[in-house]
């Protein structure tokens, strides 16, 4: 019987304590976002964006029909502090953003400064030292399929190549983010790809902005129109042979190569199941001298950097892969003077941008950024413990660490083959 | 497929502990928000006061489109949670028998969580935190037994949940050697 009453006080002692009690009160020491919205657009059958709810639709290959599928925008306000004092209140526009990671519980955010609202646009820095002076769009980011597991993923691959890289990508800071006075967790503040980006970062007309995405040979236009890139780009490519130098000048021309070999660089290095023909977009303004050649962006590398994909090794023709995605690419290495310049940036790549102790210090810094608010963060959402947090964003380093030396002798390889 | 398989092997390793010796089975159920979750449960006694305790449960996920945020891909009814573990026992007084198991559980299924509560509405939100990983933890659990009948209470610290059961011994009930609680 001596066991008997410690047992039963063991097991009252564990079913009384429940996670809202853990949560009575937070601090933060990064920027806090409080959102204040209409509580049926957010939790009714109807019209509540959250809920999958009584008036869903399907999204692409998703798997639930939901609420929180459609493109309902409703008004809200933003309330920006740092360290306990308002720096900012916006009146805005509230929607649910990104594809199937939609259908976690903690789901992707999208602000919208309309004249509508008050603001056609806000001048207010989110990111700090960014290049941008207005935003029209600010996308608060559930961290996507990286969700629950290291939350920095995507943002330390972008900080890994952003000062290097000649693709585009999107600043980041990470914010704690309240939901009608409810805590809702860590969201990655970033830039929206949108025209109103490349207007306030590079000053070009937002209305002469294409922007493309998927298929290198059958895009789908974002923005704008496919009409110029089918025509000047992917015809051209198909009649022409590229090992002619003038014919690949020709089509220098028109597209930014630097950020296209950037593009493949990064995307074959960090493994990223999700690229190739999903996660990949191209812009240009068609007005400007300057950002009139197509320009590649990185982004939503969350399926990248993955400790089960180290020896996996793809780069079109080059080596010998036969999956979709290098329509473009597998014409451009038929000339010499291009394998050349790529393979020697893409050692320039492994070298620098991706040396071990570089990318070591930047996800140490990511990590450290929001490790007080991890513990929050993770009671919210049931998320892994933080001493699992922390092995699977050292997972992250393992990975560059074997995945330097595996691609650093892919690459010889090629190069010997080259000589 | 899978469950029907799982259930398959688990009454024959029952039925091979053998029933004529001192097998207790327990049909067990624990309920959650919008869970249902029946299973079985076994118990094999190689000496009067020890046994290897074992079980299984599955789930059936029944829920409102507006109660929820998200709903993990586990499907409507699958494998739920499993335990493997000691038993003691503690008491025998005339037809009854009072004794106690401790021993690992997981869970592998979905789990909603409050998340908020809809003031326009007057009912509660919540969100499924199932992670898609394997949840372990401790079980502990109480049994007490009137000739051979017997129901059965525990708790797991996996994720804080009662279970309850009523079962059957099948062979010969033990003897069990009353421990001297004075000393």
């Amino acid at each position: 019987m001596k066991i008997f009453y410690p047992l039963i006080i063991f097991m009252l002692f564990f079913a009384s304590c429940n996670k809202n009690q853990l949560l009575e009160e937070l601090d933060h020491d990064i920027t806090v976002i409080q959102i204040t919205i209409n509580e049926d657009y957010l939790w009714s059958p109807d019209s509540g964006l959250f809920v999958i709810g009584n008036n869903g639709i399907a999204l692409g290959s998703c798997n639930t029909i939901a609420n929180y599928n459609q493109n309902w925008e409703f008004p809200a306000e933003l309330t920006l502090s740092q360290k306990g004092q308002i720096t900012d209140i916006e009146k805005v526009g509230f929607k649910i953003k990104g594809n199937c990671t939609r259908a976690n519980a903690m789901k992707s955010i999208g602000i919208y400064w309309r004249k509508e609202y008050g603001k056609k646009n806000t001048d207010y820095s989110f990111f700090g030292d960014e290049s941008a002076d207005n935003y029209k769009r600010l996308f608060l980011r559930n961290s996507g399929n990286d969700f629950g597991i290291t939350h920095i993923k995507d943002a330390a691959i972008t900080q890994i190549i952003k000062d290097f890289t000649a693709a585009e990508t999107q600043n980041y800071k990470p914010s704690a983010v309240y939901l009608n006075n409810d805590y809702w967790g860590i969201y990655n503040m970033r830039d929206m790809i949108t025209p109103h980006h490349f207007k306030y970062t590079y000053n070009v007309n937002e209305e002469y902005v294409d922007i493309l995405e998927g298929n290198e040979q059958s895009p789908t236009a974002d923005d704008g129109s496919t009409n110029l890139f089918l025509d000047e780009v992917v015809n051209f490519v198909q009649n022409n042979d590229l090992e002619d130098d003038k014919n690949f000048e020709k089509l220098s021309e028109q597209i930014n190569v630097e950020s296209y070999m950037d593009y493949i660089i990064t995307q074959t290095y960090i493994a990223n199941g999700d690229q190739l023909e999903n996660n990949v977009k191209w812009w240009r303004d068609r007005t400007t001298y300057k950002f009139r050649k197509w320009t590649w962006i990185i982004y939503d590398t969350d399926l990248g950097f993955n400790l089960n994909k180290v020896n996996e090794f793809w780069l079109g023709d080059l080596a010998g892969d036969s999956r979709s995605g290098f329509f473009l690419f597998n014409h451009m290495i038929k000339n010499e003077k291009f394998r050349d310049e790529f393979l020697e940036r893409y050692t320039y790549f492994l070298d620098h941008v991706f040396e071990k102790e570089r990318v070591k210090y930047i996800i140490k810094n990511l990590m450290k950024n929001i490790d007080y608010e991890y513990t929050n963060h993770q009671k919210k959402w049931n998320t892994i413990s933080k001493s699992n947090w922390n092995k699977k964003v050292n997972q992250l380093i393992q990975f560059n660490n074997e995945r330097n030396d595996f691609i650093q002798e892919k690459i010889n390889n090629l190069i010997d083959d080259e000589d | 497929m899978k469950i029907r398989r799982l259930l398959i092997i688990c009454l024959i390793l029952v039925s091979l502990k053998g029933f004529s010796s001192t097998t207790s089975v327990w049909l067990t159920y624990g309920q959650s928000k919008f869970i249902y979750s029946p299973g079985i449960e076994a118990v094999y006694k190689f000496s009067p006061s020890f046994g290897i305790q074992a079980g299984l449960a599955f789930f059936y996920k029944n829920y409102q489109d507006y109660q929820v945020v998200n709903v993990s891909k586990f499907g409507t009814f699958n494998l739920y949670n499993g335990n493997l573990g000691a038993s003691y026992s503690l008491i025998k007084k005339g037809n009854h028998a009072l004794s106690a198991n401790a021993g690992g559980k997981f869970y592998y299924g979905p789990e909603f969580d409050f998340l908020h509560h809809y003031e326009n509405g007057d009912y509660k939100i919540y969100f499924d935190s199932a992670p898609y990983r394997f949840v372990f933890g401790m079980d502990f659990g109480l049994c007490h037994q009137f000739k051979k009948w017997s129901y059965l209470l525990k708790f797991d610290t996996s994720r804080n949940k009662f279970r309850l059961g009523l079962g059957y011994t099948f062979g010969v009930m033990p003897t069990v050697v009353q421990p001297d609680l004075e000393n």
